[in-house]
Protein backbone atom coordinates (compact mmCIF):
# COMPACT_ATOMS: atom_id res chain seq x y z
CA UNK A 1 0.00 0.00 0.00
CA UNK A 2 1.27 3.55 0.27
CA UNK A 3 3.61 3.34 3.01
CA UNK A 4 6.96 3.56 1.66
CA UNK A 5 7.88 1.50 -1.75
CA UNK A 6 10.31 -1.68 -1.28
CA UNK A 7 11.26 -3.36 -5.17
CA UNK A 8 8.56 -5.99 -4.29
CA UNK A 9 6.47 -6.71 -1.22
CA UNK A 10 7.22 -10.38 -1.14
CA UNK A 11 4.70 -12.50 0.66
CA UNK A 12 4.97 -16.34 0.94
CA UNK A 13 1.40 -16.23 -1.74
CA UNK A 14 3.74 -13.87 -3.67
CA UNK A 15 6.67 -16.48 -3.54
CA UNK A 16 4.88 -19.64 -4.21
CA UNK A 17 2.66 -17.19 -7.65
CA UNK A 18 6.05 -16.66 -8.64
CA UNK A 19 8.29 -19.52 -8.39
CA UNK A 20 5.05 -21.79 -10.21
CA UNK A 21 5.00 -19.09 -13.07
CA UNK A 22 8.70 -19.55 -13.94
CA UNK A 23 8.76 -22.97 -13.71
CA UNK A 24 5.77 -23.12 -16.01
CA UNK A 25 7.45 -21.14 -18.43
CA UNK A 26 10.75 -22.70 -18.24
CA UNK A 27 9.09 -26.29 -18.73
CA UNK A 28 7.03 -25.21 -21.59
CA UNK A 29 10.34 -23.40 -22.99
CA UNK A 30 12.41 -26.68 -22.22
CA UNK A 31 9.64 -29.03 -23.69
CA UNK A 32 8.64 -27.07 -26.98
CA UNK A 33 12.02 -28.25 -28.60
CA UNK A 34 11.56 -31.78 -27.80
CA UNK A 35 7.71 -31.82 -29.10
CA UNK A 36 8.36 -29.75 -31.58
CA UNK A 37 11.11 -31.97 -33.33
CA UNK A 38 8.99 -34.89 -32.97
CA UNK A 39 6.30 -33.56 -35.31
CA UNK A 40 8.98 -31.70 -37.80
CA UNK A 41 12.31 -33.37 -37.70
CA UNK A 42 14.04 -30.92 -39.90
CA UNK A 43 13.54 -28.05 -38.00
CA UNK A 44 16.28 -25.62 -36.99
CA UNK A 45 17.09 -24.88 -33.33
CA UNK A 46 16.81 -21.42 -34.27
CA UNK A 47 13.57 -21.37 -35.21
CA UNK A 48 12.43 -24.18 -32.49
CA UNK A 49 13.64 -21.15 -30.33
CA UNK A 50 12.12 -18.58 -32.20
CA UNK A 51 8.05 -20.59 -31.81
CA UNK A 52 8.56 -21.31 -28.30
CA UNK A 53 9.63 -18.26 -26.87
CA UNK A 54 7.13 -15.98 -29.22
CA UNK A 55 3.96 -18.90 -29.03
CA UNK A 56 4.91 -18.61 -25.11
CA UNK A 57 4.72 -15.13 -24.78
CA UNK A 58 1.32 -15.21 -27.11
CA UNK A 59 0.04 -17.57 -24.61
CA UNK A 60 1.24 -15.74 -21.40
CA UNK A 61 -0.53 -12.07 -22.47
CA UNK A 62 -3.60 -14.74 -23.85
CA UNK A 63 -3.98 -15.77 -19.93
CA UNK A 64 -2.64 -12.63 -18.33
CA UNK A 65 -5.97 -10.83 -20.17
CA UNK A 66 -8.58 -13.73 -19.45
CA UNK A 67 -8.03 -13.41 -15.64
CA UNK A 68 -9.62 -10.30 -15.04
CA UNK A 69 -12.85 -10.92 -16.89
CA UNK A 70 -12.60 -14.42 -15.11
CA UNK A 71 -12.33 -13.30 -12.15
CA UNK A 72 -14.95 -11.50 -12.55
CA UNK A 73 -17.20 -13.85 -13.72
CA UNK A 74 -15.74 -16.48 -11.08
CA UNK A 75 -14.32 -15.83 -7.59
CA UNK A 76 -12.73 -19.26 -7.93
CA UNK A 77 -9.98 -16.88 -10.15
CA UNK A 78 -9.64 -14.45 -8.20
CA UNK A 79 -6.23 -15.94 -6.41
CA UNK A 80 -4.80 -15.44 -9.92
CA UNK A 81 -5.39 -11.76 -10.16
CA UNK A 82 -3.41 -11.35 -7.16
CA UNK A 83 0.27 -11.31 -8.55
CA UNK A 84 -0.65 -10.49 -12.40
CA UNK A 85 1.76 -7.65 -12.57
CA UNK A 86 4.70 -10.21 -12.10
CA UNK A 87 2.87 -12.13 -14.69
CA UNK A 88 2.95 -9.44 -17.33
CA UNK A 89 6.58 -8.43 -16.66
CA UNK A 90 7.60 -11.95 -17.14
CA UNK A 91 5.56 -12.03 -20.47
CA UNK A 92 7.39 -8.86 -21.96
CA UNK A 93 10.80 -11.20 -20.95
CA UNK A 94 9.53 -13.82 -23.03
CA UNK A 95 8.46 -11.37 -25.84
CA UNK A 96 11.90 -9.64 -25.84
CA UNK A 97 13.49 -13.01 -25.64
CA UNK A 98 11.08 -13.97 -29.18
CA UNK A 99 12.55 -10.55 -30.36
CA UNK A 100 16.04 -11.53 -30.34
CA UNK A 101 15.97 -14.83 -31.33
CA UNK A 102 14.20 -13.62 -34.95
CA UNK A 103 16.40 -10.71 -35.10
CA UNK A 104 19.60 -13.32 -34.75
CA UNK A 105 18.16 -15.51 -37.24
CA UNK A 106 16.77 -13.42 -39.73
CA UNK A 107 18.34 -10.67 -39.27
CA UNK A 108 21.93 -11.07 -38.17
CA UNK A 109 24.04 -10.18 -41.41
CA UNK A 110 21.36 -7.66 -42.84
CA UNK A 111 23.63 -4.60 -44.41
CA UNK A 112 20.90 -2.34 -42.42
CA UNK A 113 20.13 -1.95 -38.67
CA UNK A 114 18.16 -4.64 -37.89
CA UNK A 115 14.78 -2.96 -36.44
CA UNK A 116 14.87 -0.85 -40.03
CA UNK A 117 15.20 -4.16 -41.75
CA UNK A 118 12.19 -5.65 -39.95
CA UNK A 119 10.36 -2.62 -40.30
CA UNK A 120 11.29 -2.43 -43.98
CA UNK A 121 11.08 -6.10 -45.43
CA UNK A 122 8.47 -6.93 -47.94
CA UNK A 123 6.16 -9.72 -45.86
CA UNK A 124 3.84 -9.35 -49.03
CA UNK A 125 5.61 -12.60 -50.73
CA UNK A 126 5.58 -14.57 -46.75
CA UNK A 127 1.55 -14.46 -47.25
CA UNK A 128 0.86 -11.14 -44.59
CA UNK A 129 -1.29 -8.69 -46.25
CA UNK A 130 -0.44 -6.74 -43.90
CA UNK A 131 2.97 -5.95 -42.35
CA UNK A 132 2.86 -8.39 -39.26
CA UNK A 133 6.65 -7.03 -38.01
CA UNK A 134 5.53 -4.01 -37.29
CA UNK A 135 2.67 -4.93 -35.41
CA UNK A 136 4.67 -7.12 -33.16
CA UNK A 137 6.84 -4.02 -32.26
CA UNK A 138 3.74 -1.88 -32.00
CA UNK A 139 2.71 -4.31 -29.42
CA UNK A 140 6.57 -4.93 -27.37
CA UNK A 141 6.85 -1.05 -27.52
CA UNK A 142 3.59 -0.83 -25.20
CA UNK A 143 4.27 -3.87 -23.19
CA UNK A 144 7.50 -2.35 -21.99
CA UNK A 145 6.00 0.93 -21.44
CA UNK A 146 3.81 -1.46 -19.09
CA UNK A 147 6.84 -3.48 -17.72
CA UNK A 148 8.71 -0.13 -16.80
CA UNK A 149 5.87 1.62 -15.32
CA UNK A 150 4.29 -1.97 -13.33
CA UNK A 151 5.60 -1.16 -9.99
CA UNK A 152 3.38 1.01 -7.44
CA UNK A 153 5.82 3.80 -7.05
CA UNK A 154 4.79 4.78 -10.82
CA UNK A 155 1.67 4.42 -9.93
CA UNK A 156 1.95 6.70 -6.87
CA UNK A 157 3.60 9.35 -9.20
CA UNK A 158 0.87 8.72 -12.23
CA UNK A 159 -1.94 8.98 -10.52
CA UNK A 160 -4.57 5.90 -9.96
CA UNK A 161 -6.53 7.36 -13.10
CA UNK A 162 -3.57 8.36 -15.62
CA UNK A 163 -2.19 5.01 -14.86
CA UNK A 164 -4.76 2.98 -15.63
CA UNK A 165 -5.14 4.61 -18.48
CA UNK A 166 -2.23 3.70 -19.54
CA UNK A 167 -2.23 0.30 -18.66
CA UNK A 168 -5.80 -0.36 -20.34
CA UNK A 169 -3.22 0.08 -23.44
CA UNK A 170 -2.53 -4.13 -22.65
CA UNK A 171 -5.72 -4.13 -25.16
CA UNK A 172 -4.50 -2.36 -27.85
CA UNK A 173 -1.21 -4.33 -27.62
CA UNK A 174 -2.89 -7.58 -27.67
CA UNK A 175 -5.04 -6.89 -30.99
CA UNK A 176 -1.61 -5.95 -32.01
CA UNK A 177 -0.28 -9.49 -31.40
CA UNK A 178 -3.00 -11.11 -32.71
CA UNK A 179 -2.93 -8.96 -36.55
CA UNK A 180 1.18 -10.19 -35.45
CA UNK A 181 0.50 -13.71 -35.41
CA UNK A 182 -2.75 -13.69 -37.97
CA UNK A 183 -0.77 -12.28 -40.50
CA UNK A 184 2.07 -13.91 -40.09
CA UNK A 185 3.25 -17.50 -38.41
CA UNK A 186 -0.52 -18.24 -38.82
CA UNK A 187 -0.26 -17.64 -42.62
CA UNK A 188 2.47 -20.69 -42.89
CA UNK A 189 2.38 -22.37 -39.93
CA UNK A 190 0.90 -25.90 -40.62
CA UNK A 191 0.39 -27.53 -37.09
CA UNK A 192 -3.10 -27.86 -35.94
CA UNK A 193 -2.19 -27.43 -32.46
CA UNK A 194 -0.48 -24.21 -33.38
CA UNK A 195 -3.90 -23.11 -35.80
CA UNK A 196 -6.31 -24.41 -32.81
CA UNK A 197 -4.68 -22.88 -29.91
CA UNK A 198 -4.23 -18.92 -31.84
CA UNK A 199 -7.76 -19.27 -32.62
CA UNK A 200 -9.18 -20.46 -29.58
CA UNK A 201 -7.13 -18.34 -27.54
CA UNK A 202 -7.82 -15.22 -29.30
CA UNK A 203 -11.64 -15.76 -29.34
CA UNK A 204 -11.77 -16.72 -26.11
CA UNK A 205 -10.22 -13.41 -25.08
CA UNK A 206 -13.05 -11.65 -26.66
CA UNK A 207 -15.76 -13.37 -25.42
CA UNK A 208 -14.38 -13.50 -21.77
CA UNK A 209 -14.29 -9.43 -21.80
CA UNK A 210 -17.68 -8.92 -23.68
CA UNK A 211 -19.39 -11.67 -21.54
CA UNK A 212 -17.72 -9.30 -18.47
CA UNK A 213 -18.94 -6.31 -20.08
CA UNK A 214 -21.90 -7.70 -19.87
CA UNK A 215 -22.64 -8.85 -16.48
CA UNK A 216 -21.14 -5.09 -15.19
CA UNK A 217 -23.60 -3.28 -17.40
CA UNK A 218 -26.69 -5.18 -16.12
CA UNK A 219 -25.64 -4.21 -12.68
CA UNK A 220 -25.28 -0.59 -13.65
CA UNK A 221 -28.73 -1.19 -15.21
CA UNK A 222 -30.51 -2.29 -11.82
CA UNK A 223 -33.00 0.32 -11.25
CA UNK A 224 -32.65 2.60 -7.75
CA UNK A 225 -35.14 2.64 -5.84
CA UNK A 226 -35.45 5.79 -3.47
CA UNK A 227 -37.10 5.82 -0.19
CA UNK A 228 -37.99 8.78 2.07
CA UNK A 229 -36.14 8.52 4.92
CA UNK A 230 -34.35 10.78 7.52
CA UNK A 231 -35.24 14.18 5.60
CA UNK A 232 -33.81 12.95 1.95
CA UNK A 233 -33.82 9.89 -0.29
CA UNK A 234 -32.40 6.96 -0.06
CA UNK A 235 -31.23 4.39 -2.16
CA UNK A 236 -33.17 0.98 -1.13
CA UNK A 237 -30.36 -1.48 -0.57
CA UNK A 238 -32.48 -4.41 -0.26
CA UNK A 239 -33.34 -6.45 2.48
CA UNK A 240 -31.11 -6.52 5.46
CA UNK A 241 -29.89 -9.95 6.02
CA UNK A 242 -28.69 -10.51 2.19
CA UNK A 243 -25.80 -9.37 2.54
CA UNK A 244 -23.56 -12.60 4.12
CA UNK A 245 -21.27 -12.10 7.24
CA UNK A 246 -17.97 -10.80 6.38
CA UNK A 247 -19.04 -9.96 2.87
CA UNK A 248 -20.25 -6.58 0.81
CA UNK A 249 -22.72 -6.04 -2.02
CA UNK A 250 -22.78 -3.40 -4.74
CA UNK A 251 -25.25 -0.52 -4.75
CA UNK A 252 -25.07 1.74 -7.43
CA UNK A 253 -25.19 5.47 -6.58
CA UNK A 254 -27.31 7.45 -9.20
CA UNK A 255 -23.91 9.21 -10.59
CA UNK A 256 -22.96 6.16 -11.15
CA UNK A 257 -20.19 5.19 -9.04
CA UNK A 258 -20.71 2.04 -6.27
CA UNK A 259 -21.01 1.50 -2.69
CA UNK A 260 -19.70 -1.25 -0.86
CA UNK A 261 -22.19 -2.24 2.00
CA UNK A 262 -20.34 -4.28 4.21
CA UNK A 263 -21.25 -6.84 7.06
CA UNK A 264 -19.21 -7.36 9.83
CA UNK A 265 -20.92 -10.31 11.88
CA UNK A 266 -24.01 -7.94 13.15
CA UNK A 267 -22.78 -4.57 11.89
CA UNK A 268 -23.72 -2.70 8.57
CA UNK A 269 -21.92 0.18 7.26
CA UNK A 270 -20.92 1.55 3.75
CA UNK A 271 -18.21 2.78 2.39
CA UNK A 272 -16.77 3.73 -1.40
CA UNK A 273 -16.92 0.43 -3.96
CA UNK A 274 -13.67 1.53 -5.92
CA UNK A 275 -10.59 0.45 -4.39
CA UNK A 276 -7.76 3.72 -3.93
CA UNK A 277 -4.87 1.16 -5.37
CA UNK A 278 -6.20 0.46 -9.35
CA UNK A 279 -9.69 0.90 -8.83
CA UNK A 280 -10.34 -3.02 -7.67
CA UNK A 281 -14.17 -4.07 -6.87
CA UNK A 282 -14.49 -3.44 -3.09
CA UNK A 283 -17.84 -4.61 -3.05
CA UNK A 284 -16.36 -8.26 -4.01
CA UNK A 285 -14.18 -8.30 -0.91
CA UNK A 286 -13.84 -9.86 2.12
CA UNK A 287 -13.46 -8.77 5.84
CA UNK A 288 -10.52 -9.34 7.62
CA UNK A 289 -9.39 -7.90 10.88
CA UNK A 290 -12.14 -5.47 10.76
CA UNK A 291 -11.50 -3.94 7.21
CA UNK A 292 -12.98 -4.72 3.75
CA UNK A 293 -10.12 -6.42 1.71
CA UNK A 294 -9.93 -5.72 -2.00
CA UNK A 295 -9.83 -8.56 -4.18
CA UNK A 296 -7.51 -7.47 -6.54
CA UNK A 297 -4.34 -6.35 -4.43
CA UNK A 298 -5.55 -7.10 -0.76
CA UNK A 299 -5.42 -3.31 0.23
CA UNK A 300 -7.98 -2.45 3.39
CA UNK A 301 -9.97 -0.14 4.53
CA UNK A 302 -11.79 -0.02 8.03
CA UNK A 303 -15.32 -0.56 7.31
CA UNK A 304 -15.92 1.68 10.15
CA UNK A 305 -14.74 4.67 8.36
CA UNK A 306 -13.17 3.60 4.95
CA UNK A 307 -9.34 4.33 6.04
CA UNK A 308 -6.75 2.05 5.46
CA UNK A 309 -4.86 0.73 8.56
CA UNK A 310 -1.95 2.63 10.05
CA UNK A 311 0.57 2.94 8.67
CA UNK A 312 -1.24 3.45 5.78
CA UNK A 313 -3.01 6.44 5.12
CA UNK A 314 -5.95 5.67 2.04
CA UNK A 315 -9.36 7.02 2.55
CA UNK A 316 -12.47 6.35 0.98
CA UNK A 317 -15.74 8.15 1.58
CA UNK A 318 -18.23 6.66 3.59
CA UNK A 319 -22.02 6.69 3.59
CA UNK A 320 -24.92 6.36 6.17
CA UNK A 321 -26.64 3.10 6.92
CA UNK A 322 -29.87 2.86 8.20
CA UNK A 323 -32.88 0.33 8.54
CA UNK A 324 -36.02 1.12 8.03
CA UNK A 325 -39.32 -1.46 7.92
CA UNK A 326 -40.17 -2.12 4.13
CA UNK A 327 -43.45 -0.12 3.14
CA UNK A 328 -45.01 -3.23 0.61
CA UNK A 329 -42.91 -1.58 -2.15
CA UNK A 330 -41.16 -3.46 -4.42
CA UNK A 331 -42.38 -7.15 -3.68
CA UNK A 332 -41.08 -7.42 -0.04
CA UNK A 333 -43.79 -7.96 2.77
CA UNK A 334 -44.57 -5.05 5.04
CA UNK A 335 -42.93 -4.71 7.57
CA UNK A 336 -39.41 -6.49 6.95
CA UNK A 337 -36.27 -4.51 7.61
CA UNK A 338 -34.72 -3.33 4.37
CA UNK A 339 -31.40 -1.99 4.35
CA UNK A 340 -31.19 1.78 3.12
CA UNK A 341 -27.97 3.81 2.13
CA UNK A 342 -27.81 7.47 1.82
CA UNK A 343 -26.33 8.22 -1.22
CA UNK A 344 -24.38 11.86 -0.36
CA UNK A 345 -20.91 10.46 0.81
CA UNK A 346 -19.00 12.19 3.31
CA UNK A 347 -15.69 12.79 3.42
CA UNK A 348 -12.95 9.93 3.21
CA UNK A 349 -12.21 8.80 6.11
CA UNK A 350 -15.61 10.13 8.25
CA UNK A 351 -16.66 7.65 10.69
CA UNK A 352 -20.22 6.76 10.52
CA UNK A 353 -22.06 4.82 13.44
CA UNK A 354 -22.36 1.09 11.95
CA UNK A 355 -26.69 -0.07 11.73
CA UNK A 356 -26.84 -3.41 14.12
CA UNK A 357 -28.77 -6.31 12.48
CA UNK A 358 -29.85 -8.00 15.41
CA UNK A 359 -29.91 -5.61 18.13
CA UNK A 360 -30.61 -8.84 20.82
CA UNK A 361 -27.93 -10.62 19.99
CA UNK A 362 -24.17 -10.36 21.76
CA UNK A 363 -21.82 -8.25 18.92
CA UNK A 364 -20.09 -10.56 16.97
CA UNK A 365 -17.02 -8.29 16.04
CA UNK A 366 -16.90 -4.61 16.17
CA UNK A 367 -15.64 -3.03 13.21
CA UNK A 368 -12.57 -1.89 14.33
CA UNK B 1 -12.98 0.84 -11.39
CA UNK B 2 -14.55 4.13 -11.69
CA UNK B 3 -17.44 4.62 -13.37
CA UNK B 4 -15.35 6.25 -16.27
CA UNK B 5 -12.91 3.28 -16.31
CA UNK B 6 -15.55 0.97 -16.73
CA UNK B 7 -17.22 2.68 -19.65
CA UNK B 8 -14.42 2.98 -21.36
CA UNK B 9 -13.03 -0.51 -21.08
CA UNK B 10 -16.80 -1.66 -21.81
CA UNK B 11 -16.79 0.87 -25.13
CA UNK B 12 -13.24 -0.69 -25.76
CA UNK B 13 -14.02 -4.49 -25.85
CA UNK B 14 -17.50 -3.40 -27.57
CA UNK B 15 -14.68 -2.11 -30.75
CA UNK B 16 -12.25 -4.44 -29.96
CA UNK B 17 -13.59 -7.99 -29.74
CA UNK B 18 -15.67 -7.62 -33.17
CA UNK B 19 -12.04 -6.37 -34.58
CA UNK B 20 -10.33 -9.30 -33.17
CA UNK B 21 -13.09 -11.58 -34.12
CA UNK B 22 -13.24 -10.09 -38.01
CA UNK B 23 -9.37 -10.58 -38.11
CA UNK B 24 -9.56 -14.59 -36.96
CA UNK B 25 -11.56 -14.54 -39.73
CA UNK B 26 -10.20 -13.37 -42.30
CA UNK B 27 -6.88 -14.52 -41.64
CA UNK B 28 -8.32 -17.67 -41.71
CA UNK B 29 -10.66 -17.63 -44.69
CA UNK B 30 -7.26 -15.86 -46.77
CA UNK B 31 -4.87 -18.39 -44.94
CA UNK B 32 -1.22 -19.38 -47.37
CA UNK B 33 -0.13 -22.33 -45.80
CA UNK B 34 3.40 -23.06 -47.36
CA UNK B 35 4.20 -26.63 -47.54
CA UNK B 36 6.87 -27.28 -46.86
CA UNK B 37 8.71 -28.12 -43.09
CA UNK B 38 10.78 -25.40 -41.27
CA UNK B 39 10.72 -21.44 -42.29
CA UNK B 40 9.75 -20.04 -45.80
CA UNK B 41 12.32 -19.66 -48.36
CA UNK B 42 11.61 -15.67 -48.43
CA UNK B 43 12.68 -15.63 -45.25
CA UNK B 44 15.45 -16.83 -45.32
CA UNK B 45 18.31 -15.12 -43.72
CA UNK B 46 21.20 -13.30 -45.76
CA UNK B 47 24.83 -14.69 -45.16
CA UNK B 48 27.85 -13.27 -43.96
CA UNK B 49 30.23 -12.09 -46.74
CA UNK B 50 32.27 -15.18 -47.65
CA UNK B 51 30.12 -17.73 -45.99
CA UNK B 52 28.99 -20.59 -47.74
CA UNK B 53 25.80 -21.49 -48.92
CA UNK B 54 23.78 -23.80 -47.33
Amino acid sequence: MSHGFVTVQWTRRKVIYDVALVATVAAYLGLYPILSKMGQPRITPEIVSMRAWGSCAFLMLTLILSIGPLARLDKRFLPLLYNRRHFGVLMFVVALGHLYFVQAYYYAYSPQDPLVSILTQDTVPMGGALPFPLFGLIALAILFLMALTSHDFWQKALGPRAWKRLHMAVYVAYFAVVLHVAFGAFQWETSLVFVGVFLLGAAAVSVLHVLAASRSNALDAVEVRWVDHDGGQWIDAGPADRIPDGRALPVVNPNGERIAVVRDGDLVTAIHGVCAHQGGPLYEGKVLDGCLTCPWHGWQYRTSDGQSPPPFEERLPTYRVALAPSDGAGGAPPGAMRLLVDPTPQPPGTRLEPVRLSPTRPEASDAE
Amino acid sequence: MTRGQRLAHRRLWWVLAPLIVATLIYAVVFRQTVPVEGPPTTLRPARAPGEAAP
